[in-house]
Formats: structure tokens, C-alpha cells, sequence
């Protein structure tokens, strides 16, 4: 297996002269690009078919049953209770620690959440390189 | 008495000072204004700059480093005395075999760094900073949206690029491949490969990587506007799904496995940091983890950076190969955040219906979380509703296992 890999690509395996020239050179990073691309397609393909089987078994998510009551409307800045917007005030200034002012508070659309945990994750973590 | 003053003087640190100690002096300070005053990768830069001034200064009992008959500059050497104990207890000599023979040490002298630096050169520093890197890693968006490995791997394309390049400037192959790996933007990898492959050119090439990571935010935004349209920055992608512990934790071991299998020589890296990401995940070993997040990788980024700044000294960095890493880095960067940018529009070209943001192809470099920060930022700019940082991360942890595999195969092929 060993002198068959050296038959079949000479400049592997340390047979790469000091200064190759471009003829040695580019088949070396295209085999380079090529094997970092089978290892992380291998992890693709791992993922995909590990990804299907969990999308498959996962519970299905519970549908909240219909509200009975009327829709209520989604709420402007002016229709929030004062203590919701003293408490939204009082988080900023203590969380931001500075002076800031209010210009507006909008409801997130839905389906962010994930986005924005993730969001505050990454800004909470650790700088280390 | 005048002479004997004169002659205590001459044993003082000001009698070996030279012009290039106190350029190497300035070069230190720069670095440090840029990690105290700009902020720039401060937890890193901080000990190199600090390392590169030990390293200009005549110290006695830090360091041991000399400049060989062949031009390579040596440091990290410690001295061992010890008697041979001829023969060995216990064995009996067989003609045409090796005599096994016992060594007793009875003393081992070198300075501080001596010893210190044996982490890298010994390949210890760089796995166990990995090691914290995997404990502090979440891949659940890579796991959720495996696609996006192919953008990591893409912005691997400046590894091998300027690696000719480096070979067209006059480096030797292993030289030319630790230039290339700047373009991974891995800090610890690029040790890993330099120490073994190009141990000369290690304070540059750290250097240089470092800087340019702290510099990604003014690298790669120029380059990602120039490959995307106004149209494609606009692009807001499906949200990720969320992903089970056992899915984290089969990742974990599926990684290992198969780049172990296919790369032997990034076990190292790989394995620690598979070996750190499963800890995490398990869930059942929580001090381990904090213990990998916060006390080893933080005395592990004081010695790996101090022991990488003290290769910094001015016989040895004040060379033209160093200004010539520093250009072949900064290309190495660009044609890595180009790489992952155009692949994420093949993409988009293959599969029109569930198109990625190509600003998250940039993260395919693995500065990890910055390049994420800066797709992200750079998405907002377009769309302030876009939310594009959990769907940079994918590439960006993508881009630390992409590093570690094209440094095992440099490692493999120009290494032995």
C-alpha cells in the first residue's frame, strides 16, 4: 500500500523537492484543497444522514391550541403599561451603564429567538485567540 | 577605582545592547499600543509584545539562544550533565545490538524560558490551548446547517495559494506551507506547523497570524463587498433548528474519527479539541470544563505567547523574510475570505431555494468569533433586521477543523 501511494502521487510523502517549481507545486495544492474538502464533505455527509434520522425521531412540536378570545393587537410604544417601559428603562441603564434614551420599543418578530440567544452567546463568550 | 567602575560596567546589560535591540524595542511597543490602546486580540499580543522585549534585552538566566554556523537561530537549549553508568544494571551486552546505557543527570542548567519553551517545541502548548478552544466551542449552527463545512473548507484556498507564492519569493516548501497556514487564521495551529515544519520563521509567522486575526475586521469587509452584490447581502437565511445533546455529541467523535483517519498528523490538534468539545456537550463533567475554559487555556495563552514573543529576538526578526511573511500573510487572509465568499455563491447557484448570505462565507477563516462578528456586522449594514451570526458560526468552527486538517497535510507530506 505504501509504494503503491508513492507510485501514484510522487509528490507526496516527503518526495516534494526544497523548492518546487509550478509544475510540482500546484498539483501539491490542489491535492491539499482536495483533501480538505473529502474530510470536511465526509463530516457533511455524517452530519446530513445523523441530521435526518434526529429530524425523523424528534418529537413533533406541541401547536398551541387557538386562543378562544379575540386577537388581541400587537402593542405600540404608547399602548404599554408605564411599568413595563420603567422596567425595559431601568435594564438598559443598568445593563448598557450609561446614557442612553429610549427612541423605540418593538416587539421581535417572531422566529428570531434562536438567532438572538445565539447572538448573546457569542458576545458573552470568551475572546481567546 | 576609576577602572574598576569601567570594568563593572563592561559586565553591566548597557555594554551588550545593540541598535537592533532597540528597534526590536519599538516594534514591541507598537505591539502593545495596538493591544492596550486599540483593543486588537490584547489577550494574545499583550504576551508576545511582552515576550519580544525580554527577548531584546541582555538577560541572564531567561532564555539561552544563539545563531548557528547555518544561520538558524537556536533558542530554547538547556544544558544536562550526567555519568554514564557503564554498563547498565541488568542487562548483558549482545554483539551487533545496541548497548543500552543508564544516564545519572546530576544537574540540568538553562533559564526560565528554556524550560518554558519546551511547550511548543514539544507540540504540548498548541493541543491543550485546543483543548480549551473545543470546551468554549459550540457547533450546534455547523451541526444544524452542515452545508456550510464546504464554506470553511473554501477559505482554505489561501493556505494553498500562498504557499506558491511563498515558493516564488525563494522560501523552501516547509517554509512556504507555515507562511500559507497565516491564511487559516488559527493562531495555535500555525504554531503547531511552524514549530515543526519552519521553527525558524515562528515569531514572524506568529506575529503575523495574530495581527492579521486582530485585524479582520478591516481585511475582509472590503473583499466581501467587492465579491457580493447589493442584492446578496440582503439575503435572510432560514433559522436554524435546534440541535440534541447526543447529535453534539456524536459530532464530536464522528470529527475525531474521520480526520484522524484521514490526516494522522493533526491528531494532536484534533483529538483535543474533539476531546474538549465532548466534555462541554456531555454535560456531566462540568469543572473539567471550566477548568479547559478558564485556568488552562489562560496560563496555556501566558506561556504559549510569552514563549512565541521571546523567538522575536532582533538577530533573528529584523531579516527581509520577516517583511516578506508579513505581505504573503495578509494575501494568504485574502484569498482565504475570497475562497469561502465565491463558494457560498456556488452554492447559491447550485441550490436557489434555500440560498446562503455569502457575507458568511468570509467566516470561513477561523478567527474565531471575530469573523463571525464581522459577517454579521457587515449583514446589518444592509439589513438591520438580518441576523447573520449564528449562521457565520457554522463556517467559522468549520474553518478551525478545515486549519487543522490542511496543517496535517502539510504535516504529512513535507513533515517526515
Amino acid at each position: 500500500m505504501h509504494s503503491l501511494l508513492i507510485t501514484l502521487s510522487p509528490r507526496l510523502l516527503g518526495a516534494l523537492s526544497e523548492h518546487p517549481g509550478l509544475s510540482e507545486s500546484i498539483p501539491f495544492q490542489l491535492t491539499g484543497l482536495m483533501v480538505v474538502f473529502t474530510a470536511l464533505g465526509l463530516i457533511w455527509l455524517v452530519l446530513t444522514v445523523v441530521g435526518q434520522f434526529f429530524k425523523r425521531t424528534a418529537p413533533a412540536p406541541v401547536v398551541p391550541a387557538p386562543a378562544v378570545t379575540a386577537p388581541v393587537p400587537v402593542s405600540a410604544p404608547d399602548s404599554l403599561p408605564p411599568e413595563l417601559i420603567a422596567v425595559i428603562a431601568a435594564t438598559v441603564r443598568v445593563s448598557l451603564e450609561g446614557p442612553y434614551r429610549i427612541q423605540a420599543i418593538v416587539p421581535v418578530p417572531a422566529g428570531q429567538d434562536w438567532a438572538h440567544e445565539g447572538r448573546r452567546q457569542i458576545f458573552a463568550s470568551h475572546q481567546v485567540r | 577605582m576609576l577602572q574598576g567602575l569601567l570594568d563593572y560596567f563592561t559586565t553591566t546589560g548597557f555594554a551588550l545592547l545593540t541598535w537592533k535591540m532597540l528597534v526590536m524595542w519599538v516594534i514591541a511597543g507598537v505591539l502593545l499600543w495596538l493591544a492596550i490602546a486599540k483593543g486588537f486580540e490584547p489577550l494574545l499580543l499583550v504576551p508576545i509584545a511582552f515576550g519580544a522585549l525580554i527577548a531584546n534585552l541582555p538577560t541572564r538566566g531567561v532564555i539561552t539562544a544563539e545563531m548557528q554556523p547555518n544561520g538558524v537561530y537556536e533558542s530554547a537549549t538547556f544544558k544536562i550533565e550526567g555519568q554514564v553508568l557503564e554498563p547498565a544494571p541488568g542487562t548483558v551486552p549482545v554483539a551487533g545490538e545496541p548497548v543500552t546505557q543508564v544516564v545519572k543527570v546530576t544537574r540540568v542548567e538553562g533559564g526560565l524560558y528554556d524550560f518554558i519553551s519546551q511547550g511548543i517545541k514539544l507540540e504540548l502548548f498548541p493541543p491543550l490551548i485546543f483543548l480549551g478552544v473545543g470546551a468554549l466551542t459550540d457547533f450546534g449552527p455547523l451541526i444544524a446547517m452542515p452545508r456550510t463545512l464546504f464554506l470553511g473548507a473554501a477559505a482554505q484556498l489561501g493556505l494553498f495559494v500562498t504557499f506558491m507564492g511563498a515558493g516564488l519569493l525563494g522560501f523552501t516548501a516547509k517554509q512556504a506551507a507555515s507562511i500559507g497556514i497565516i491564511g487559516g487564521a488559527d493562531g495555535p495551529t500555525a504554531i503547531f506547523l511552524t514549530n515543526k515544519l519552519a521553527p525558524e520563521l515562528l515569531g514572524a509567522v506568529a506575529v503575523a497570524a495574530y495581527s492579521y486575526m486582530s485585524l479582520v475586521p478591516l481585511i475582509q469587509p472590503p473583499i466581501m463587498r467587492l465579491l457580493t452584490t447589493h442584492k446578496e447581502r440582503r439575503i435572510r437565511m432560514k433559522s436554524l433548528r435546534s440541535v440534541s445533546k447526543l447529535e453534539k455529541l456524536i459530532f464530536a467523535v464522528a470529527v475525531m474519527i474521520i480526520c484522524i483517519l484521514l490526516v494522522p498528523d493533526a491528531s494532536a490538534l484534533i483529538a483535543m479539541l474533539m476531546f474538549g468539545n465532548f466534555l462541554r456537550e456531555c454535560a456531566v463533567t462540568e469543572r473539567l470544563v471550566k477548568a479547559s475554559q478558564n485556568e488552562i487555556i489562560n496560563v496555556l495563552t501566558i506561556f504559549l505567547g510569552t514563549s512565541v514573543g521571546i523567538t522575536m529576538a532582533a538577530e533573528s526578526f529584523l531579516a527581509p523574510e520577516t517583511l516578506k511573511i508579513i505581505v504573503l500573510g495578509v494575501i494568504a487572509f485574502g484569498f482565504s475570505t475570497a475562497g469561502g465568499v465565491l463558494m457560498a455563491k456556488v452554492m447559491n447557484v447550485m441550490s436557489p431555494n434555500n440560498p446562503v448570505n455569502p457575507l458568511i462565507g468570509s467566516a470561513g477563516v477561523s478567527a474565531v468569533p471575530m469573523a463571525a462578528r464581522v459577517s454579521h456586522n457587515e449583514g446589518q449594514k444592509y439589513d438591520s433586521g438580518n441576523y447573520l451570526l449564528m449562521h457565520a458560526m457554522g463556517p467559522n468552527v468549520a474553518g478551525v477543523i478545515g486549519t487543522a486538517v490542511a496543517a496535517g497535510y502539510f504535516l504529512s507530506t513535507l513533515g517526515h
